[in-house]
């Protein structure tokens, strides 16, 4: 028998506390940031593969087996691992998105042992049934149901990715097809397991009040004899260039219209990726933005503003999402486009943009970006996050303060360009949801009443 | 009883803060709800000397952020701030709570903003559950009065009220919660500077009048939100309870604050049935969840819940069926629930939920604004010093034969109110057919809230 052995590969200073990743000679990453504020950590396995990995036909799949993990091994009953979880005052969960699978568990100090033994063990020895299959199958198609089919910002999300990525697996639901959901059978599962679930593909983040050397010798005891397996080559094809904007409406038993407009914006872990993140803060971060000043305060056309840049490992989206005013239709609809575009040209001319040191307007944006980097410091189950985030993402797992450092560094012509580049001129894909009898007769197109869609793209499943 | 509570943790630049005060909605004047709700949102939208986009120009540019929520009992102000820049923000702090404005123009467009924020709750079938379930539930009480107004009070409230209500703000019952990077030896201080403007009069806690509930007949009552295609339900079943003293013939709901002893969170069998009901549904791998979810896969969530404040506690199950399976999961609820109080929870699913309960405790309090939200929440209940860190002792000492019999005496299956949303021509064939339902209301999901 050999005796696995594990290689320090790089760190990181926080203050006082040097957090260090390791690696497994059966290539198993292991990432460890002592913190003894309090007696709790956070123990997270992530795994490079998420829904942009699923097979053609069977989308859903990345998610549902996530749900599968928590069914029998061969050597604990279904439902042991909660139930011990839970006695044990354990709080566990997972989540699948586009590019990954993580399992997460926040447990009081002394219960290292037990977490890594119980990890180990459904990473090796999963035992799945069909009966097992077909109820959990039921408990994502009631997901779908509520995040997606009876949820307008669910549907309307969903409708726009797949609009927006047509040859990228980005358009494809997180959560999968109803007809994918229908189709995943047992076989599937457990090849997606064999194929995926290997320690060379996998990053173990360790957050809290542990010993390192602890977490070490059990890391290597349980996953040490785990063989490196040989992953399959990713399939996933580029999307092409967008040339011409797209559009749809949905109609729907709706109280207020929803308006998404959507630019092809650059992947997390980018510079360009920093700028979008300051321009987003710039236009809709807070009371005092301007397109909520403009929308909401001034025009009393929406009622709710936001933006989002995805944090994703190949490009993706920079997102606007408006909710209007109840009563409101096309017509506000076509005026709040306008008052995006119109806001945005003059941003780029403003001084904001213009000057080479910070305006009150730059600075606020920056000064707020730095509080959202503190307040995700606090819990030691978001700093694992982010760690685990960082490595399937960007490849760098250090770019929790790489990201912070990176915007720091964003200058006004940086954002300049980036919103050049980005969105004035360029192709959006608008998604536009109007209440039942007010969308145009040809706007709902056949697959949206054959209700077969699914998942939020914006949001991870659980 | 000090004016402050500080939680230190020097190790980030950052602070958060909390200002409470004791005025909340269910002090909104008769047939003005909403009052409460848009004087805290007001204060952000106008200051002697600053104007909304000034407030607004002037707290974001700290990178703080600064929110104003109202609840029954209080209201609280939040911010959080970088070190370097909390000076700052006191200092606006200062200026808005000492001389607001209530400008007539602002508090107009808050009036819109906040119509529009109502109608949008129909959009989440959840949200618009819960708001008919709490209706449902509390009847014309003030509990069950909607915290930020209807079309008809909103129109009725004027600046003047506004201006009349804040002057109800009293030093006297506020308290002021700090966290991370802040000098305890300060907050006393602090908490006389920020409260300087409020009122010096004694806090005068409004009287609440009693629920009056109609005696049971062993149906359950259902109001059925109805909203066209829906191909799912949320379902919402449950009843007060703890409402009334164990040793008072009456109920105690018209007692000031001060004087609520022995109901809500304070009744002797908060603790026991919180453990009871725990073993039902307030865990993955209970009763209801493992009937619901894991078994029949019925539901992606299956849960019930205990919440209650110095009056009364409420008890609910919450899940969401598919449209087909929302007959036989009632009926299943009905008959888990039922049997679940005749018998109560056995001895192994009490012992796993005391473990839970204790075991999961350190995570309530595992950062400097968790453990502070714990401690200003227990003052706010009216909890002595010590109540947060006796958290699991006081979990440890609950007998199971108390947590038997409070399940027993506190769950009552024949008093359930219903709240469901769904579409109403495809559920009520069902439901209708179902002897255990004495009522079906259906409420059109356009309803004003």
């Amino acid at each position: 028998m050999t005796v696995a052995r594990f290689e320090r590969l790089d760190s990181h200073a926080d203050l006082a506390t040097e957090v260090v990743r390791y690696r497994l000679d059966n290539g198993l990453e292991v990432i460890i940031w002592e913190d003894h504020t309090a007696p709790v950590f956070s123990y997270q396995t992530w795994f490079r593969v998420g829904s942009r990995h699923d097979p053609e036909g069977r989308s859903g799949i990345s998610h549902l087996f996530e749900h599968l993990m928590f069914k029998a091994t061969t050597t604990r009953a279904e439902g042991e691992y909660d139930r011990i979880m839970e006695a044990r005052g354990g709080q566990t969960n997972a989540a699948t998105w586009v590019d990954w699978t993580y399992y997460k568990a926040k447990l009081p100090r002394w219960e290292l042992d037990l977490v890594i033994e119980l990890e180990a063990d459904r990473m090796e020895h999963l035992a799945l049934s069909a009966d097992m299959l077909e109820r959990e199958r039921e408990v994502v198609v009631n997901e779908r149901l509520m995040r997606v089919d009876n949820d307008p910002e669910g549907l309307l999300s969903e409708r726009m990715y797949r609009e927006a990525f047509r040859v990228h697996p980005y358009g494809v639901p997180t959560i999968g097809w109803m007809e994918d959901i229908r189709r995943i059978s047992l076989d599937d599962c457990m090849s997606f397991y064999r194929m995926h679930y290997a320690p060379n593909n996998a990053t173990i983040v360790v957050v809290g009040d542990v010993a390192t050397d602890a977490v070490l010798n059990g890391i290597v005891r349980r996953y040490g004899h785990l063989q490196a397996q040989a992953v399959p080559p990713e399939l996933t094809h580029s999307e092409p260039a967008q040339s011409d904007e797209r559009r749809l409406t949905l109609s729907l038993p709706l109280s207020s219209p929803r308006l998404v407009k959507a630019w092809k914006a650059p992947p997390s872990g980018t510079a360009e990726h920093a700028a979008l993140e300051v321009l987003c803060e710039i236009i809709v971060g807070g009371d005092s933005s301007r397109l909520q000043r403009t929308l909401v305060e001034e025009l009393e056309l929406a009622s709710d503003v936001s933006g989002w840049v995805s944090s994703w490992a190949h490009p993706g989206l920079f997102e606007l999402s408006i909710t209007l005013r109840p009563g409101m239709g096309e017509a506000e609809i076509a005026r709040i486009e306008a008052v995006i575009d119109a806001s945005l040209r003059e941003l780029l001319a403003s001084e904001t943009l213009t000057l080479a040191s910070g305006t009150p307007e730059f600075d606020k944006a920056k000064n707020g970006l730095e509080a959202s980097f503190y307040r995700g410091l606090a819990d030691v189950g978001s700093r694992a996050r982010a760690l685990g985030h960082s490595r399937v993402t960007v490849g760098e797992w250090r770019d929790l303060w790489t990201e912070a450092a990176r915007l720091v560094a964003v200058s006004p012509a940086d954002v300049a360009r980036a919103l050049a580049a980005t969105i004035i001129d360029k192709p959006a894909t608008v998604a536009i949801a109007l209440p039942s009898g007010e969308a145009p007769e040809d706007a709902e197109d056949d697959e949206a009443e054959d209700g077969e869609h699914d998942e939020d793209n914006g949001t991870p499943n659980d | 009883m000090t004016k402050s509570i500080t939680v230190p943790d020097a190790s980030r630049p950052f602070s958060t803060m909390c200002l409470t005060i004791p005025r909340g909605s269910i002090d909104d004047p008769a047939g003005k709800p909403g009052i409460a709700y848009l004087t805290a949102q007001m204060l952000l939208r106008g200051a002697e000397g600053m104007s909304r986009t000034a407030i607004a120009d002037s707290l974001e540019g700290l990178g703080s952020v600064v929110d104003l929520s109202v609840g029954r009992d209080h209201t609280m102000l939040w911010a959080d701030a970088l070190t370097r820049k909390r000076p700052e923000l006191l200092g606006y702090l200062d200026q808005i709570l000492a001389a607001p404005t209530f400008p007539e123009a602002e508090l107009d467009k808050l009036k819109r903003e906040t119509l529009a924020d109502l109608e949008a709750v129909r959009d989440d079938d959840s949200s618009l559950g819960l708001r008919f379930f709490v209706r449902a539930l509390y009847g014309d009480h003030a509990y069950g009065r909607p915290l930020k107004g209807n079309e008809t009070s909103l129109a009725a409230i004027t600046r003047e009220d506004l201006h009349a209500f804040y002057r109800t703000w009293s030093r006297d019952g506020s308290l002021l919660g700090l966290a991370g990077d802040v000098d305890p030896s300060l907050s006393e201080t602090l908490s006389n500077r920020l409260t300087a403007p409020l009122s010096a009069a004694p806090h005068a806690p409004t009287r609440v009048p009693a629920i009056t509930r109609p005696a049971s007949d062993g149906k359950w009552k259902v109001v059925l939100v109805d909203k066209p295609e829906r191909s799912q339900t949320q379902v919402f079943v449950g009843h007060i309870t703890l409402a009334v003293s164990p040793s008072a013939a009456v109920s105690r709901l018209e007692s000031p604050l001060a004087d609520s002893s022995a109901v809500g969170v304070h009744h002797p069998d908060w603790a026991p049935f919180q453990v009871g009901q725990t073993t039902f549904g307030g865990t993955f791998t209970s009763r209801f969840s493992h009937e619901i979810r894991e078994k029949r896969g019925w539901s992606y969530g299956a849960y019930s819940q205990l919440s209650g404040d110095q009056r009364l506690g409420t008890f609910i199950l919450r899940w969401s069926p598919a449209s087909k399976d929302l007959l036989p999961s009632l009926q299943l609820t009905d008959e888990l629930i039922s049997e679940f109080a005749a018998n109560g929870p056995t001895d192994a699913e009490l012992d796993a939920a005391q473990s839970y309960l204790q075991n999961g405790f350190v995570f309530a309090v595992d950062t400097a604004a968790r453990r502070l939200s714990e401690l200003v929440s227990a003052r706010l209940m009216g909890h002595p010093d010590g109540w947060v860190d006796d958290t699991v002792e006081r979990l440890k000492r609950v007998q199971h034969a108390d947590a038997v019999r409070s399940v027993r005496e506190h769950i009552r299956p024949d008093d359930m109110v219903v709240a469901i949303v769904g579409t109403a021509k495809e559920l009520v064939p069902q439901l209708a057919a179902w002897p255990r339902i004495g009522s079906i209301q259906v409420i059109d999901w356009k309803t004003p809230l």
